[in-house]
């Protein structure tokens, strides 16, 4: 068998074990909705574009998009999140369902967060956002750190996913890092720069480009930030001590193991449809190889891959554990382009 | 009928409301970024509210105003339902509706708002168009809860709620009850729509209404006239900031402007208009009077954010506020005076005082409430004003109206005071003339020759003066057009003049 062919069987065997796999994300739970409509003209008491709802899509988002895509992956997943009260956590928990994720929710006083996008043909016209941003109160935050508790002993891996919508308060943060620790488990996360300080024991970070260059400016608070990836991301892992997985859109990732040189992967594929949802892709298959046993850059190969598919997909789009082995066996090529 | 009284009989008025209710969601919040997916704002939400709007907020608005409001709709089954049941039984509005075999969702307007901007509206369709299939018909209604409307009102936004059917059934009911028919009339269902007391458009509706009939590029006084012989019906249209126009069949056309008041947006102003047209029809007012009415609450919830509502204590105080501004119309006019006139009306007291220091004496006249103000004058010299002395010498020349009119009969009205200047007026003497326009013909005449006779001509006017500046020594001259406003600063001077000279001559 020739080395390519060995490695592709190898990855197909990966991706295979991702079953015995058990992840649990915690994070911001979210709900998308895509309202589908016409532009039927003005409105009669206002000089105000009028449209009619021709349909209305609900999607999974944020942190529970990153437990669908688990799942979609073959992963037995887990999440812990915050949502309301209300009609739309009642259409999140049934999602989830629907998607085979165990949710484990904390359902508070405050609105499940909902972002409604409003499109007319392809024109997109508005976005409008129901939630409370500011943190979660201490009820909240005991019940979710006990629903993590409960978890834990479960599970191989552990994936925060943070839209900076108040769940990961610094006790939060170091009581999810202790349980970590006590249980061996590794921290993947996806997290927005200015709550990067509460952690400490990080495994992994996936920033973009754009974060990256926002987690370099708040550690050299005034200096002149460097845009190049390859300095960002040598600069991350110093500074977080950390492995880093920089996501640079078309021009592919960087990979920075914390032991091992720099590595670049190419994006798959050249002409993406829609990069929604390209980044919890990237974020759950990093989280299911590395669970699975797989070193970083095997691991950032397969997750490179799946997104390769998520943005040829118009919406969000999850990758299934069988596309992605149909998707390793057809990609001996861009193993010899290698 | 005077409109507070109109607004006093709604209290006793019936009103049966059918048609579209849809719910009126209101969506509040801020733009300070732009979606990172794509270079649209994202509108961070703050608040929301939701009203039901339609035949709903009509039989809301009736209730407020004191009616008594019954609601023929379909209101069971969502959410948003239950919640308008409850708040109309609040209300004491009586509601019928009839239990859903299949889940169901009222139509939904959507209005989204950054800080008061008004961004977009998004319309959501209800989810079924066979609202008929759900609902016994109405005249089951009327006789189950044995109530008499006099007046049926049928709000028709084209959602699906009005077929039909259910506008036959209304018409059977109309006729055999005897009662008052109003349509807030959908352009798609004229043809459908059978003889009512009044239909109510808006200027868009109307003119597609006049092409459905053929006849394209008609101005709106056009297309209602048209609209009105084709359904032989009276018709209202409702213009947003221009106000409104009635095209009576038995009158002419009548213009309503809208007061100018502060915009904050027009939701909801059509359902209060029609909830008044109907109490007032329903009273047997005029549709002039009424529609006046109606105008006057639209002004009031246009004026208010979001949906809003009209009640009869709005439009009692809104009578209240019309007292207010024609007092401060009143006050504003006298404050011009203080930075205008203050010269002449000094003038007019130094000249009476000489007048009377060298015995001579002070005659004055006038037309109508002017003739009234010369002889309030008069009155205050010879007779005293706030101190005890002795007469001063002074004659009205329009206190006798048997002279008056035995001049007019003989030598002609415009002789009236021309006539008395000659025979009393002497050198020195001063002629004190009152018209607002300054163009009274005997006044004027009477000016001139006074001042032939070398007296001392003072005149009271208003800010056009007429041919007053050209024969007064003194000019007394209103900064206003207005002629009850010309009058109050009139008198006021009087008064002012009396108590200075007074002062001075005792």
């Amino acid at each position: 068998m020739s080395p390519i062919k060995t490695q592709i069987k190898h990855y197909v065997e990966t991706v295979q074990q991702f079953s015995d796999v058990r992840v649990l994300v915690i994070g911001d739970v979210m709900l998308d909705a895509y309202l589908s409509c016409k532009a039927i003209g003005i409105a009669d008491d206002a000089p105000v574009p009028l449209l009619e709802i021709l349909d209305q899509s609900n999607t999974l988002g944020g942190a529970a998009n990153v437990a669908r895509n688990l799942a979609q992956l073959g992963v037995k997943t887990s999440l812990v999140g915050v949502i309301g009260k209300d009609s739309n956590g009642t259409l999140t928990k049934k999602l989830l369902k629907d998607s085979k994720v165990n949710f484990f929710p904390v359902e508070s006083e405050r609105p499940t967060t909902f972002k409604t996008r409003v499109m007319a043909g392809d024109h997109y016209y508005l976005r409008f956002d129901e939630e409370n941003r500011s943190c979660i109160n201490s009820t909240d935050g005991r019940f979710l750190t006990n629903l993590i508790k409960n978890q834990v002993n479960k599970v191989d891996l552990i994936v925060a996913s943070d839209y900076d919508k108040g769940i990961f308060s610094p006790t939060v943060v170091s009581q999810i890092e202790q349980m970590a620790q006590s249980n061996h488990l590794k921290i993947l996360a996806d997290l927005k720069p200015k709550n990067i300080f509460h952690w400490k024991t990080l495994d992994l970070i996936t920033p973009n480009i754009t974060e990256g260059i926002l987690i370099q400016e708040l550690f050299n608070s005034g200096k002149h930030p460097n845009i190049e990836g390859l300095t960002i991301v040598k600069n991350l892992r110093t500074l977080l001590k950390c492995n880093v997985v920089l996501k640079m859109d078309r021009d592919g990732m960087l990979i920075a193991p914390l032991t091992e040189p720099v590595q670049h992967l190419d994006a798959f594929c050249h002409s993406p449809k829609d990069t929604s949802g390209a980044g919890d892709t990237v974020l759950s298959t990093l989280a299911a190889a590395i669970g699975q046993g797989s070193n970083l850059e095997q691991a950032a190969w397969l997750a490179n891959l799946a997104a390769s598919i998520s943005v040829s997909k118009p919406g969000t789009y999850a990758v299934s554990c069988s596309e992605l082995v149909k998707a390793v066996l057809q990609s001996e090529k861009l193993l010899l382009a290698d | 009928m005077l409109p507070l009284e109109l607004v006093k009989n709604f209290k006793n008025q019936s009103v049966l409301v059918t048609g579209d209710t849809y719910i009126s969601r209101e969506i509040y919040g801020d733009v300070d970024r732009l979606a990172p997916e794509s270079p649209v704002p994202v509108l961070q939400v703050k608040s929301k509210r939701w009203i039901p709007g339609g035949a709903a907020n009509v039989a809301r608005n009736v209730s407020l105003l004191g009616g008594t409001a019954l609601l023929y709709g379909f209101f069971e089954g969502d959410e948003a339902s239950q919640k308008i049941l409850q708040e109309l039984r609040e209300e004491k509005i009586c509601v019928l509706s009839s239990p859903p075999s299949t889940p169901f969702r009222l139509p939904e307007r959507h209005r989204f708002f950054a800080a008061n901007h008004h961004l977009i509206q998004i319309i959501q369709r209800p989810s079924t168009d066979k609202y008929a299939d759900f609902l016994s018909p109405i005249s089951d209604f009327i006789s189950e809860f044995n109530t008499t409307s006099p007046v049926v009102v049928v709000y028709d936004q084209g959602y699906g709620f009005v077929t039909k059917n259910l506008l036959d059934s209304i018409a059977v009911l109309v006729k055999e009850k005897n009662l008052k028919l109003i349509i807030d009339a959908h352009p798609e269902h004229v043809s459908w729509y059978p003889k009512a007391d009044l239909f109510t458009f808006n200027a868009k509706e109307i003119q597609a209404v006049a092409t459905k009939f053929g006849t394209n590029n008609f101005s709106i006084e056009e297309s209602g006239k048209l609209v009105r012989d084709k359904l032989g019906s009276d018709i209202l249209v409702t213009q947003g900031s221009e106000g409104m126009t009635v095209f009576s069949l038995s009158h002419q056309v009548l213009r309503i402007p809208a007061d100018q008041v502060p915009l904050a947006d027009r939701t909801g102003a059509g359902e209060s208009v029609t909830a008044v047209l109907a109490l007032g029809l329903s009273t047997g007012a005029s549709l002039e009077s009424t529609s006046t009415l109606a105008n006057k609450a639209a002004n009031i919830v246009v004026s208010k954010p979001g949906i809003a509502f009209v009640n009869s204590e709005d439009l009692l105080n809104l009578f209240h506020s019309q007292i207010s501004n024609l007092l401060l119309e009143s006050v504003s006019v006298k404050q011009q005076l203080i930075s205008e006139q203050l010269p002449e009306i000094e003038k007019v007291v130094t000249t009476i005082i000489q007048t009377y220091r060298k015995n001579k004496k002070v005659y004055a006249f006038g037309n109508g409430g002017s003739a009234a103000d010369a002889n309030h004058f008069i009155t205050e010299l010879v007779g005293r004003f706030l101190i005890e002395r002795k007469g001063l010498p002074a004659v009205s020349f329009c206190s006798n109206e048997i002279l008056m009119t035995s001049i007019a009969n003989d030598y002609g009205y415009d002789n009236t005071f021309t006539r008395q200047v000659d025979t009393f007026v002497k050198p020195k003497d001063l002629v004190v003339a009152f018209s607002t326009s300054g163009k009274s013909k005997n006044v004027v005449k009477a000016l001139q020759l006074a001042k032939e006779k070398r007296a001392v001509t003072v005149g009271f006017t208003g800010a056009s003066a007429g041919s007053f500046p050209g024969i007064c020594d003194i000019c007394i001259r209103v900064p206003s057009e207005n002629t009850p406003r010309i009058q109050e600063s009139h008198l006021a001077v009087i008064h002012i003049i009396c108590e200075l000279l007074e002062k001075e001559l005792t």
